[in-house]
């Protein structure tokens, strides 16, 4: 069928309506998320340990590309507003587990003044169309702690369901929090589609 | 009393260095059975030769995060299986595995009885805060076995796993420091 595969193309696949997902670059976004760096959740998009404030050249280290093998697991991508080309926020699709079709999504707006403008939202359908249709999984995974209120809605939204809630496992600011994981089925997302 | 008994020693078993040289020919029987191996581990069984399991448990030795041990009888000192413990200090969280692979050891309580013994070490030595495990829906013996220890279920990731042609949950069950306390260590 020609014609179908003919509305397949790259552009289209990592491209939403005002964001684009793209590789990263640690030469021109070290200094973006150097200063996202600075507030511990900003710092929280960019890994899970505990928040420091990064060097440029940290900040450089952190976004190199995974070293590639013959069966990658790792897809990163940068979230860039497709109107001024500016990054916003990460994208990521990590440790895919080839035997069983699963994998865990990870997306992260790194300002508070880009956040609830639905930049996630947009990044979040490309990447799971992205870990559907071209990865082929059969279901995906999300993490998200006790405390990300914002984050555990957004999860909801996107059609994610609560399948686990691992009780006090998380230590931060002083205090237990669950850590909650969620889960999407690909014939659900395929429902939500048709 | 129980609890005054030294780490490491209960009260059927003892959890032991693992002794590369000596331990990995029957590290290497049990991991050529792939119905052991479905058991233990969600990752595609294939075949390995000696070298292999030598090079894996080098790694061991040397993993800080993992704290691993062979599951000896007290009765005979044979090597039942293994038990480990990988640790996340920041957290104070850590993820249990454990594995009987001498078959005609199953079903006669040395698990548990290491289980009970890696948890002590964890709670008392590591000062956990609690211990988490997963395990597949499709190996009931293991999760009755941690239900009657005390393990809590906290959730399933449905249809995670891909087994003998059809699709299984991955189940999480934890147990927190006061629940372990109050179970096994009241005064």
């Amino acid at each position: 069928m020609p014609e179908e595969l003919g509305r397949i193309n790259q552009e289209s696949l990592f491209l939403g309506e005002r964001i684009r997902l793209t590789a990263l670059d640690p030469e021109t976004d070290a200094e973006t998320v150097k200063a996202w760096s600075k507030d511990a959740e900003g710092y929280a998009v960019i890994c899970s340990k505990p928040p420091r404030p990064l060097s440029a050249g940290q900040a450089k280290a952190l976004l190199q590309p995974p070293e590639t093998s013959d069966s990658p697991g790792q897809f990163k991508f940068g979230i860039h507003l497709a109107a001024d080309d500016r990054l916003v926020g990460l994208a990521e699709v990590q440790d895919v587990d080839w035997r069983h079709g699963g994998a865990w999504l990870v997306i992260k707006i790194g300002a508070e003044a880009d956040r609830g403008k639905g930049y996630g939202t947009e990044a979040m359908r490309l990447l799971l169309r992205f870990a559907f249709e071209e990865l082929n999984l059969f279901r995906v995974n999300a993490k998200c702690e006790g405390y990300q209120v914002r984050g555990t809605a957004f999860l909801a939204k996107m059609g994610f369901r609560e399948e686990i809630r691992r009780r006090a496992a998380v230590y931060r600011s002083g205090q237990r929090w669950d850590a909650l994981i969620f889960g999407l089925l690909r014939e659900q997302w395929e429902a939500q589609h048709a | 009393m129980h609890n005054l008994r030294p780490l490491f020693q209960g009260e059927r078993t003892r959890l032991c260095a693992i002794d590369i040289e000596k331990d990995a020919p029957c590290f290497f029987r049990w991991r050529s059975d792939s119905e052991y191996w479905n058991l233990l581990s969600s990752s595609i069984a294939f075949p390995v030769n000696l070298r292999d399991i030598k090079k894996e448990l080098q790694k061991w030795e040397t993993d800080e995060q993992v704290y691993s041990f062979g599951i000896h009888t007290l009765d005979d000192d044979r090597l039942a299986g293994l038990v480990e413990l990988e640790v996340d200090l920041l957290h104070r969280d850590a993820w249990v595995g454990i594995g009987i692979g001498e078959a005609d050891c199953r079903g006669k309580g040395f698990g548990t009885d290491a289980m009970l013994e890696i948890m002590r070490f964890g709670f008392l030595e590591l000062d956990l805060f609690r211990i988490s495990l997963n395990t597949f829906e499709y190996n009931t013996p293991a999760i009755r076995t941690y239900e009657k220890m005390g393990f809590t279920h906290e959730g399933r990731m449905r249809a995670y796993l891909n087994w003998k042609g059809r699709r299984w949950d991955l189940i999480f069950m934890g147990m927190l420091r006061s629940e372990w306390e109050s179970r096994y260590h009241a005064a």
